[in-house]
């Protein structure tokens, strides 16, 4: 069925869906909360329906009968002909799941067209026809459902408990519920029939209905503010789509004008002052404009992964048979596009743990005192230069006594390890860890930490841990704002140039003769405060010609790469600078040593060491 | 490169070669590039050695602001390399996507070929693998060597594994 004559307009299918898929998940939560607001209803409806369209179009038949059936249901829902209940949002959710897999089996399709027909169906495929085919089937149940409260003039109590929340109580039943605060006034006297129903009524009237009925204003008003209202939300979204390549140039070029612009400055400035330093000056603050205004262009907010995390906890809470409620401020905190895409998985796991460790089940959490609700709280905001994401719980603390005897079981520490708490909690980040009996499918083979910690360390960032037992547990990520500048020192071998990045440099001193020492003629090492460092010539590991061949003339800068310390003979240190970090493309990717190249204010390109790597190189 | 097997005998339709080629000076012979993947012509600039890469990988060069890599065209071929004059130039080409530079003695002009003055490439000069050449164009007298740069550019890994591949078949 090789229906992709057009891969392009594939694609944009793709991600249009893909954007859509996103904005409903979003909206079928938060229905969940409000399942009679109808513009929620209907904003679901519309891009089921925009999808249909397109599906039917490309002759993507699963995709639109699916998308047809929903949108039969949501129709239904709008028309106020069917309510919406748990098991109508959980359809809509798990639907949304199965166009995923449908879309994404579409785009393996566009990549690799060979590998299709000819194999045939797969199991994946034909386990989400299975999928669709059952989930397509629930909405017709759903949909003969009887209404409560239309077909029967009386809501049995078997009906009220369908509904997630109930809307007007005054008009339940009066014989089969608690006396309302309505009946008993009238009941009293204090109020007739009909003032109690007028007052009814108008709860249900919308703030515009009812100050036109009061006079306080007129319909016109009303449609003009309601206009103002849709059209902030438009700006809201007013955005265009931009590839990241072309961003990516940008940045470069910006970065560039920056080098040169500061060059020109340099040059003119030893010139004596004259009125071209005023129109330079202005000229280096437009450039610095520009260059912020287009590194801000690569930032996203945090919005959609903490949408994600919103599904995730309802997901895990349920399946772990915890009521747990999710708090998220600061979603609208920007990150660079290339750090977003790395912090999902470590956010999620750590929610996981959260979810499936910290949080007791609810007696437990009633017997501590605690509400049987378990409050997790997802917060990001901006310290200093960098963007601090914390995740918190009201939990049971991490076990500082359970920790410890775990680490000594597998041999992670030595009987008479003296370490602070700090130390103890941080050892759940060694591989191999776990402290759970029970392994579940969420959690407690004990690789999830290691991981976690690992890809924030390679986003240049940090995770801490804050926790007390019984209350509860707290981790604060701390990624910088951009994945692509470092600290770095410039440091020179002969007349090249080199960049270490700063976080792997402890210190840089200029030995005493008798301070270095040469081992079985072939290594040498050096005696820092007492401990033997080895010294890896970069001059020999890049066959350069140096400046000076012996470290009491030169200098010694002393590193430490995964765990291993030496030292770096170089001849001088020229400064410290950020530096933005370069790819060298893919043909050098395998080059051991380096991590990259960064542009010197020359103009030059210098290579950035990799501390464990160019180790490797020199000791073998 | 020299152990590559894909080259077969067949002749390569000469008439989907013609077109415009930017052609330079290797060791004194003429070689021509297609003019589509070329994206522009540099000066020599600082090139900086990246270490442990085969000596024809000169390095890395920055092209206003994206570090590209450098090849050096007369040791890509096997021919003996020499000293870098002001004449030396950097042709940038655009290959599978990516940006590589070259380095040639000196930069010719554009030339328009036509299907008449192509003839397929002879298999006597075993300097330059065949599989690299087009074709050959008859230019006024003047022979130039039609160069296929993705074939010349293609990635090391890609030659390892084909260098692997072609052991075991043996």
């Amino acid at each position: 069925m090789s229906i992709i004559e057009d891969p392009e307009i594939v694609r944009e299918f793709i991600t249009e869906s893909n954007d859509h898929l996103d904005d409903i998940e979003s909206k079928i939560l938060l229905l969940e909360e409000k399942p009679d607001d109808l513009e929620l209803i209907n904003g679901i409806f519309r891009p089921i329906h925009s999808m249909k369209g397109s599906a039917g179009f490309l002759g993507l038949d699963e995709i639109a009968s699916l998308s047809h059936e929903l949108e039969t249901l949501l129709d239904d829902a709008r028309k106020e002909k069917t309510k919406i209940t748990v098991d109508i949002t959980s359809l809509l959710l798990e639907s949304i799941d199965t166009f995923k897999k449908l879309i994404g089996n579409l785009l393996t399709k566009i990549e690799k067209p060979e590998a299709d027909d000819a194999v045939g169906e797969t199991a994946d495929t034909t386990v989400i026809s299975d999928e669709v085919k059952a989930l397509m089937h629930r909405v017709t149940v759903l949909m003969n459902k009887p209404v409560p409260g239309v077909e029967c003039g009386l809501r049995s109590a078997e009906s009220q408990k369908e509904n997630l929340s109930i809307p007007h109580p005054e008009l339940r039943n009066p014989q089969s519920s608690p006396k309302l605060i309505g009946e008993i006034l009238v009941d009293a006297g204090a109020v007739t029939q009909e003032q109690l129903e007028a007052a009814l009524e108008n709860q249900n009237k919308k703030v515009g209905e009812i100050l036109v009925e009061k006079g306080a204003t007129t319909p016109d008003k009303i449609d003009g503010a309601l206009q103002k209202q849709k059209h902030i939300d438009k700006d809201s979204s007013a955005t265009v789509k931009v590839h990241i390549n072309k961003l990516d140039n940008l940045v470069n070029l910006v970065g560039e004008l920056v080098i040169s612009q500061a060059l020109i400055n340099e040059e003119i400035s030893s010139i004596n002052g004259n009125g071209v330093s005023k129109n330079l000056s202005h000229l280096g603050k437009i450039t610095k404009e520009i260059q912020d205004q287009v590194m801000s262009l690569r930032m996203v907010p945090l919005k959609p992964i903490f949408q994600k995390v919103t599904r995730l906890v309802r997901d895990l809470s349920a399946k772990a048979g915890k009521k747990i409620q999710l708090e998220i401020s600061g979603e609208d905190t920007e990150i660079d596009k290339t750090v977003i895409e790395q912090i999902g998985d470590p956010l999620v796991h750590i929610i996981r743990n959260s979810v499936d460790h910290g949080i007791e089940p609810a007696a437990e959490r009633i017997a501590s005192g605690k509400p049987a609700t378990g409050t997790i709280r997802l917060n990001a905001y901006y310290k200093g230069g960098n963007i601090i994401i914390e995740i918190s719980d009201d939990g049971r603390g991490l076990a500082k006594g359970k920790i410890l005897r775990k680490a000594l079981e597998k041999g992670i520490i030595e009987e008479h390890a003296v370490l602070t708490d700090n130390q103890i909690y941080n050892l759940i980040f060694m591989p191999g860890f776990s402290t759970t009996e029970k392994v579940t499918d969420i959690s407690g083979r004990g690789v999830g930490m290691d991981v976690v910690k690992k890809n924030i360390e390679k986003l240049r960032g940090k995770v801490d841990i804050y926790t007390k037992e019984g209350s509860g547990t707290k981790f604060s990520i701390k990624l910088p704002l951009t994945l692509a500048i470092i600290d770095g020192m410039i440091v020179e071998v002969g007349s090249e140039k080199f960049i270490v990045p700063i976080l792997s440099i402890q210190e840089s001193i200029r030995p005493k003769r008798e301070e270095v020492f040469t081992v079985q003629n072939t290594g040498e090492v050096a005696n820092i405060r007492g401990n033997l460092l080895p010294i890896v010539r970069l001059h020999k590991v890049y066959k350069i010609e140096p400046k000076n061949l012996d470290p009491w003339n030169a200098l010694l800068v002393i590193v430490e790469g995964e765990g291993q310390r030496f030292c770096l003979l170089v001849d001088d240190l020229v400064g410290q600078q950020q530096v933005v970090i370069k790819n060298l493309g893919d043909r050098l990717r395998s080059v051991r040593g380096v991590t990259g190249g960064a542009i010197l204010g020359n103009g030059k390109v210098a290579l950035i060491l990799d501390v464990s790597g160019v180790m490797d190189i020199a000791l073998n | 490169m020299q152990m590559t097997v894909k080259q077969t005998n067949e002749a390569k339709d000469m008439s989907s070669i013609e077109g415009k080629f930017l052609t330079f000076v290797l060791c004194k012979e003429e070689y021509g590039l297609e003019i589509l993947k070329v994206r522009e012509i540099n000066g020599l600039t600082d090139i900086t050695s990246v270490p442990q890469m085969p000596d024809y990988m000169k390095g890395v060069i920055n092209l206003r602001g994206k570090v590209i890599p450098v090849i050096d065209l007369r040791l890509k071929f096997g021919l003996p390399a020499t000293e870098y004059t002001k004449e030396t130039c950097i042709i940038v080409v655009d290959v599978q996507n990516t940006l590589v530079g070259i380095v040639v003695d000196t930069v010719s002009e554009v030339v328009d070929v036509n299907t008449e003055e192509i003839e397929p490439a002879p298999r006597m000069d075993k300097r330059v693998d065949t599989n690299f050449i087009l074709a050959m164009a008859k230019i006024k007298d003047k022979v130039k060597i039609l160069l296929d740069i993705d074939k010349v550019l293609r990635t090391e890994e890609l030659e390892a594994a084909e260098q692997v591949a072609f052991s075991q078949a043996l």
